[in-house]
């Protein structure tokens, strides 16, 4: 018969850094194992970017920005949020809320997570538009384009994490959170820009965290030089966006599915 | 002290009393069963005691604290293995035990796990692709692998084949007897009998029973007759004493009486009038699920 084990002596707590990052490490092999992040953040950018290239097999930086934040950002909002709402419906959450975790360590674990797949995503993007499509990016893009994919990813999973709140089921996730991210995404022009759009739903757009992505991305790959080019403006809007989408998170996120 | 202590505890939904002034206490190393039919009230009192919902009134104390209110390291002291699997599916079975145990300041070793929930054959498989019984078996790992003191298994062993259910039994009995607390919630008598020092009963959120399992059975139950019925045998004339008791099932008598010698009368005169061999009589004593299911019937007259 197995024998539990006596208890030794009384131990601390893990400290917050192992504890994020063995989340960091969990919520990783969850994208990694899951096909939705590989298909969003790395297929479909690179077969719209070959649907993109001219005759001569060259992709302009403007389309190639736009590929990248889409593959960005659909895994930082969509696969993310769809992600949470799944676990929660599933018990998953309900489960860690039961455990010394603190609430903190699996959010941050999972916003982590989801950043660190969408720079590797937009990293796979850009190298493909360079190496297969002669896409011009000069060595001083690199920093802007992390800055500006990184703030943005966060945004973007900031904003999921809020919105995941409002989902009442895992079968309504997917449907309704596509609903809400490609009409701001085509007008904010991740295709290219979208023409006969009324003023005012340009300005209202101009205000959500899609516009701003797309602009701080191309801003940060129209750098053909050796200097880094950082879109100051756009990177502030973003980080605005992710404070306040995680403030809203802190309060209405919820742990338990919604039958419970 | 208690490890477990629920003072009227009361806990509405809108007009409905889910529970109603309920309470009892559980010793410190003490195996306790909470059972009652479905809507009683048995998860709104685990949900409550592991800090998920607060009560509407009353009071719980468990490991010396508010549940609703206790921090991270109460919650290290606390298993639990909720009723529904909720497991990540894209995991392998050592790393979401490796995870889970990383939380917790003492955790057991993961090949102490895998062995106790036998489950080392399947250390590298996912989650996903487990069976349900297996799978319940790593929800019942990760319960324990933080060496809880106390222990909340809510249908811990629903889904488990015989032979798995028993090991879960030896294991939740050696987790006993190394002083580990559990209150469990089941709807297999046959568990509670095992495992349990204590059971309570619950029906429509009230506290009906609180007592030792043999003080159960000998609680005011009748005594129950049982006896094996040959394929064929005609019940349709029955005496009408033994008629009303008798409940043929899966061709056997089981009949519960206060009389047993006018029952036994009855019974041994029509089975010479139909020559109906009696092999494997048995009389005795109530079951512990002959007794729960008469304090049900009793609480609940349309229950049945």
């Amino acid at each position: 018969m197995p024998s539990p084990s006596r208890p030794p002596v009384p131990a601390r707590l893990p400290g917050p850094w192992p504890t994020l990052a063995v989340q960091v490490r969990y919520q990783l092999l969850l994208l990694g194992r899951n096909p939705n992040a590989l298909v969003a953040g790395v297929l479909l950018p690179v077969l719209l970017l070959s649907l993109t290239a001219t005759r001569g097999g060259r992709v302009a930086v403007a389309a190639l920005a736009g590929r990248v934040v889409l593959g960005v950002t659909l895994i930082a909002y969509l696969t993310h949020a769809v992600g949470l709402v799944t676990a929660r419906e599933a018990g998953v959450l309900k489960r860690w809320r039961a455990t010394p975790l603190p609430r903190w360590g699996y959010l941050a674990g999972r916003l982590c997570a989801t950043v660190a797949v969408a720079l590797a995503s937009g990293a796979v993007t850009v190298l493909v538009g360079m190496l297969a499509y002669h896409a011009r990016v000069g060595p001083g893009a690199a920093l802007g384009l992390l800055a500006a994919l990184g703030f943005g990813a966060l945004a973007w999973a900031a904003v999921g994490t809020a919105v995941s709140a409002f989902i009442p089921s895992a079968p309504a996730a997917q449907p309704l959170l596509t609903l809400s991210y490609f009409p701001v995404m085509l007008l904010s022009g991740v295709l290219g820009t979208v023409g006969g759009v009324p003023g005012w739903l340009t300005g209202l757009v101009g205000w959500l965290p899609g516009r701003p992505t797309v602009d701080a991305v191309t801003h940060a790959l129209a750098a053909t030089g050796a200097t880094p080019s950082v879109p100051v403006h756009d990177l502030a809007v973003l980080a605005a966006w992710a404070a306040a989408a995680l403030l809203v998170s802190v309060r209405v996120f919820r742990w338990a599915p919604a039958a419970a | 002290m208690s490890a477990v202590a629920a003072e009227h505890l009361t806990r509405r939904y809108g007009g409905l009393a889910a529970l109603d002034d309920v309470s009892f206490e559980v010793a410190a190393g003490e195996v306790v069963a909470l059972l009652g039919p479905n809507g009683a009230g048995k998860t709104t009192t685990m949900e409550i005691l592991e800090g998920y919902q607060a009560p509407s009134g009353g009071t719980a104390r468990v490991l010396g604290q508010d549940p609703a209110g206790a921090g991270r390291a109460w919650r290290a002291r606390v298993g639990l293995v909720l009723q529904s699997t909720s497991l990540d599916p894209q995991l392998t079975v050592a790393e979401a035990l490796g995870i889970f145990a990383s939380l917790f300041p003492r955790p057991r070793p993961l090949a102490e796990v895998l062995e106790l929930t036998d489950l080392a054959g399947e250390a590298g498989t996912r989650v996903g692709r487990l069976s349900g019984g297996q799978q319940r078996r790593v929800d019942v790992g990760i319960g324990i692998v933080g060496r809880p003191e106390l222990l909340f298994l809510d249908e811990p062993t629903t889904g488990l084949d015989p032979a798995a259910r028993r090991h879960a039994w030896t294991v939740i009995e050696g987790l006993t007897a190394a002083g580990t607390t559990v209150l469990l919630t089941t709807h297999y008598l046959e568990e509670a009998q095992r495992l349990a020092d204590r059971v309570l009963v619950l029906t429509r959120g009230r506290l009906v029973a609180d007592a030792r399992p043999e003080q159960l059975r000998r609680r005011g139950a009748p005594t129950v007759i049982r006896v094996p019925l040959p394929p064929g045998t005609p019940t349709a004339d029955l005496p009408p004493t033994l008629a009303a008791a008798a409940d043929p099932d899966g061709g056997r008598l089981v009949v519960r009486t206060a009389d047993v010698t006018a029952a036994l009368d009855a019974l041994v005169g029509w089975a010479r009038r139909h020559r109906v061999e009696l092999a494997g009589l048995e009389v005795g004593p109530p079951s512990l699920e002959d007794a729960y299911l008469a304090l049900i019937e009793e609480e609940v007259p349309s229950h049945a």
